[in-house]
């Protein structure tokens, strides 16, 4: 009804109101509100009135006014459909079952995703003005173009960030992690940190518990502990007494002032420290340090008020072009904030280029497609038992019930089912989750009665409920009585071709899964295996460099004779992982405007014989020959940079030292194998200080207790440390192994989900076809042909949704395998064993019972009614 | 009927008994802002209307429709005898109480 001429109240609410409005009240309520609007009209305006009429409508939008028929959701209306969802549940266990089963593998995985992701997110996430604190980086860029993205930066770039440029609120510099062994009575305590200049402090916003920072700026000899670290040395007690003032003496009796007690830094940070000395201190013992050419150590910025990370990197980006006064340099700074560090850590030609966010990033949409499997599952199973529900459907539609409360009903039952997966999840994750942390090497835990997380999940099955059983309520409730009661829908077409788009759907998801399982799975199969080019195995790594060159000498010399020890050398680090480089060595020929840098690995002699590292021409180092002290061999990418085979014998010199080339060796892996083998050159270095042990076949327990007994000898007050080479590689490849392993279980949840679904609707079908079987066989069908005739239907759709899936699986996979220089390629192969799993796997699913089927009694089979 | 009732809702009683026949939604609400000068929207007018009618102090009928309304009947209030009981009561415990107060100067 239309308001007369003269009063126009806002359209859309005066229809908004005799829409929810109950018949009988209306006319009170809206005559009421027309005649106040008239009068607010007069008095106040139009605006006025219309915005108090809008007000007016919104405020009678409640129960009491409602129209009766649209509260379908009287209790006992309710409690007849949970009455009828139990019987159906009681009276279809499989079906609940297969149901219930399905959605809770799915949300039992994506829980523990959820639970993961979230502890991924949480990194770095602790400091109060996160936003604010940003890492320096320098984009460095080679002749030939390409550039590479440094996390260190030169000390003198510090005081300067700080006092010229205005982005820059303060500036830190710290060096990578130290230990500080203290001596507590007649033990001995290590506790690890970092030099850092005592803005740390300010950057990081890190309360003192006691004492300050401002100790720190003057006396070098100072010391921050945390209280941990407080509580460590001074018992839990430490916290009654200000220790402030105090000394700590380190093993060699070097003293230290405290200068304060800070809050210890969470657990999920990319940097934590237990003490901070300050960086004067290191500089004082290392001056070379101060150099503008020597990119050694980290900083970390806190912008100042004002200023966005972009504009902040605008600001300072030419620090240093505009600041160094040796050379002229180009190297533009790089902000990166520091929540970022931890899952944003890989950077191409200059550019952000992902991190760990990709593996988050991969296991998240794994697990939502998990999650759409199972409610797939369920609308696929739902509607393809639809006629045995459909005389219930009828019968209630012929007494009255309206299409919304049928679809509200459906909707209930769907809930119900999601809700019993989601409780059978609920047990499942609190029993598997010390498996999950195991494997995903973290410690999480879950609050279940946490506020937050219940609201989370109750959302979630809210959403999960309503996405599997709209479909369904829809498609019921919209069924012709007249023919639902007759019970033959399942003639109805288009729910025919719907259930087959699902399962077709289901399959891709799955097929592609098990490619991309299987591809990551070799792939990093191959990067743990790959030959390197040397020979990793059996081989420990114990570190000395914490003793004196002379010590050294008289420990390696007392190695030969030790049990369990076949051979040994000393190098200046891993050579499977080299760190360092530089641009310095140059030729007699080199073009001066290459620009390229090289790795540098200090060996000693031993060291090519041990790592069983091939030569390609040239010789090894001679033990024998002094001169060898300036000999270098290089690998055969340094050698094609310096003319191939001519490169033997050239003059090469670095750091000073001239020299000659003596042995080109073949490449072996010296980083990850994301990168291309770069060039490497090996010299001898003068004091070494990693020992590589290749221990004695099946001997590596004794090879490790000799280098025990010998460390506990030199120096008893540290602990001893030793790693296997092999692993320590492996270790590289940790969250690739972990995604890898993750991503293989999903898949085979993924099988299992869209197998479940399979096999009821299989099931179901051949219920629906037993008169059919029955009369083939009468008329002298095999059971073979039988089969084919259930079966041949769902291969069909396999074979489809495999044709679908496999450029997908081509396109993702190939995408991934980039990131790897050295990958393996995707084959037939891969496909043809997807394939040959997603068919064996419905096969063995139909068998069972097709022959169930097919091998019944036809005479039984025929008497069904 | 052992009903109690609250401030705004014997204001609004005692208004309907004021305004004899003519009492419904919105000239309750006209009425109730001219005595006590405080404003009050029609649906909480509604509301207090709808309580007292349930809790049996008044009775309705639907009335005559005008043009500002639109063409819509009113409901149409009046207090039945219970509804009168209450007020005076309410009224003589006031009065009673009053009586007992001691003066109290102001000024």
């Amino acid at each position: 009804m239309k308001p007369s001429d003269h009063i126009s109240p806002p359209n859309w609410a005066n229809r908004f109101l005799e829409w929810y409005c109950h018949d009988d009240l209306l006319d009170e309520i809206q005559g009421d509100l027309f005649e106040q609007f008239h009068k607010n009209q007069l008095t106040k305006g139009k605006r006025v009135a219309q915005r108090k009429f809008v007000l007016d409508v919104l405020r009678f939008f409640r129960p009491s006014s409602f129209k009766k028929t649209q509260i379908h959701m009287n209790t006992q209306i309710i409690s007849n459909y949970l009455k009828v969802a139990f019987r159906v549940f009681k009276k279809e266990k499989g079906y609940t079952f297969t149901n219930i089963l399905g959605l809770a593998l799915g949300i039992t995985c994506s829980l523990f995703i959820y639970l993961w992701i979230q502890d991924e997110l949480s990194y770095n996430q602790w400091p109060d003005d996160k936003d604010k604190i940003h890492n320096v980086l320098v984009n460095m860029q080679e002749s030939s173009g390409t550039i590479h993205t440094w996390s260190t930066t030169p000390q003198p770039l510090q005081p300067i960030l700080q006092e010229k440029y205005p982005a820059i609120e303060k500036a830190t510099m710290m060096n990578w992690g130290t230990n500080f062994i203290l001596k507590k009575g007649e033990e001995f305590l290590t506790i690890n940190g970092r030099y850092a200049t005592p803005e740390v402090f300010d950057v990081f916003s890190l309360p003192f518990i006691q004492g300050g920072h401002q100790m720190m700026f003057e006396t070098p000899e100072s010391i921050a502990i945390s209280a941990s670290a407080a509580e460590k040395y001074y018992g839990p007690d430490w916290q009654t007494e200000n220790l402030t003032g105090k000394n700590l003496t380190d093993k060699d009796g070097k003293s230290f002032i405290i200068a304060g007690v800070f809050e210890d830094i969470p657990k999920h940070s990319t940097v934590r420290f237990e003490f901070i000395i300050p960086f004067d201190y290191m500089l004082a013992k290392q001056p070379w340090n101060k150099h503008w050419g020597n990119f050694n150590h980290s900083m970390y910025v806190k912008i100042a008020d004002g200023y966005t990370t972009e504009t902040a990197q605008e600001n300072i980006q030419n620090a240093l072009s505009e600041n160094r006064p040796d050379v002229e340099m180009t190297a533009p700074l790089v902000l990166q904030p520091f929540n970022e560090l931890y899952l944003y850590t890989k950077y191409e030609n200059g550019l952000q280029a992902g991190g760990r966010i990709d593996y988050v990033k991969i296991l998240g949409i794994s697990a939502i497609l998990i999650l759409v499997l199972a409610s797939v599952n369920f609308i696929n199973l739902t509607t393809a038992r639809s006629s045995k529900r459909s005389k219930e459907t009828g019968i209630r539609k012929v007494l009255g019930a309206q299409r919304q409360s049928l679809r509200s009903q459906y909707m209930i039952e769907a809930m119900l089912i999601t809700l019993s997966a989601f409780i059978v999840s609920g047990i499942a994750v609190a029993l598997l989750l010390p498996t999950f942390n195991q494997l995903a090497n973290k410690t999480i835990g879950i609050e279940f009665f946490d506020l937050q997380f219940i609201l989370t999940c109750l959302l979630f099955i809210f959403g999960l409920g309503v996405i599997s059983g709209l479909y369904p309520a829809f498609y019921m409730a919209a069924l012709n009585p007249i023919i639902s009661m007759k019970g033959i829908i399942k003639a109805d077409n288009s729910n025919r071709v719907f259930r087959k788009g699902l399962v077709i759907f289901q399959f891709v998801i799955t097929i592609t899964m098990i490619i991309g399982s299987v591809t990551i799975y070799e792939q990093i199969d191959y990067v743990l295996y790959k030959n390197l080019g040397l020979d990793r195995e059996n081989v420990l790594k114990s570190s000395i460099w914490h003793l004196s060159e002379a010590q050294r000498k008289t420990y390696i010399s007392r190695l030969s004779n030790m049990p369990g020890i076949a051979s040994y050398t000393v190098v200046n680090q891993d050579p499977t992982d080299i760190g360092n480089s530089t641009s310095d060595p140059s030729w007699p020929d080199k073009d001066p405007d290459m620009d390229v840098y090289f790795h540098i690995l200090g060996v000693d002699p031993h060291f090519n014989q041990m790592m069983n590292i091939e030569l390609s021409s040239g010789r090894d180092f001679d033990i024998n020959l002094s001169t060898d002290s300036s000999g270098y061999i290089i690998n055969e990418v340094t050698a094609s940079l310096m003319g191939g085979d001519e490169a033997l014998g050239k003059e090469l010199t670095f750091w000073d030292n001239p020299g000659r080339v003596i042995g080109i060796v073949k490449n072996f892996h010296i980083a990850s194998l994301h990168k291309p083998i770069e060039p490497m050159i090996m010299r001898i270095d003068p004091g070494p200080g990693l020992l590589l042990v290749k221990t004695k076949p099946g001997e590596a327990q004794a090879a490790i207790n000799s280098l025990e007994q010998l460390h506990n000898e030199y120096s008893p007050e540290r602990v001893f440390g030793y790693s296997f080479m092999d692993d320590d590689y492996q270790n590289r490849y940790q969250s690739e192994m972990l995604v890898s392993e993750l991503m293989l279980y999903f898949t085979v949840v993924a099988i299992i989900i869209s197998c479940l679904g399979l096999l009821s609707l299989i099931s179901f079908s051949t219920q629906l076809k037993t008169k059919e079987i029955g009369i083939r066989k009468v008329l002298g069908a095999s059971i073979t042909s039988i089969l084919s005739l259930v079966g041949k239907e769902y291969m069909v759709l396999i074979i489809l949704s495999f044709i679908i899936a496999s450029p997908i699986a081509i396109y993702i996979m190939n995408d991934w395998l980039s990131q790897y220089a050295y990958s393996i390629d995707l084959n037939i192969w891969l496909f043809v064993i997807a394939a040959g799993a997603a068919l064996s796997i419905t096969l063995l699913t139909i068998a069972n019972h097709a022959i169930r089927s097919a091998t019944k009694n036809p005479v039984d089979s025929l008497r069904t009614e | 009927m052992n009903e109690s009732i609250g401030a705004l809702e014997e204001t609004i009683l005692l208004l309907v008994l004021v305004m004899q026949d003519e009492a419904y939604g919105v000239s309750v609400g006209e009425e109730y802002q001219k005595r006590t000068g405080k404003s009050i929207s029609i649906p909480a007018i509604h509301t207090v209307l709808k309580r007292l009618e349930n809790k049996g102090f008044l009775t309705s009928s639907m009335g005559g429709a005008t043009a500002e309304r639109g063409g819509r009947k009113k409901r149409l209030f009046e207090i039945t005898k219970s509804g009168y009981k209450i007020i005076a009561e309410l009224r003589d415990t006031r009065n009673d109480l009053w009586k007992l107060a001691p003066q109290f100067n102001i000024a």
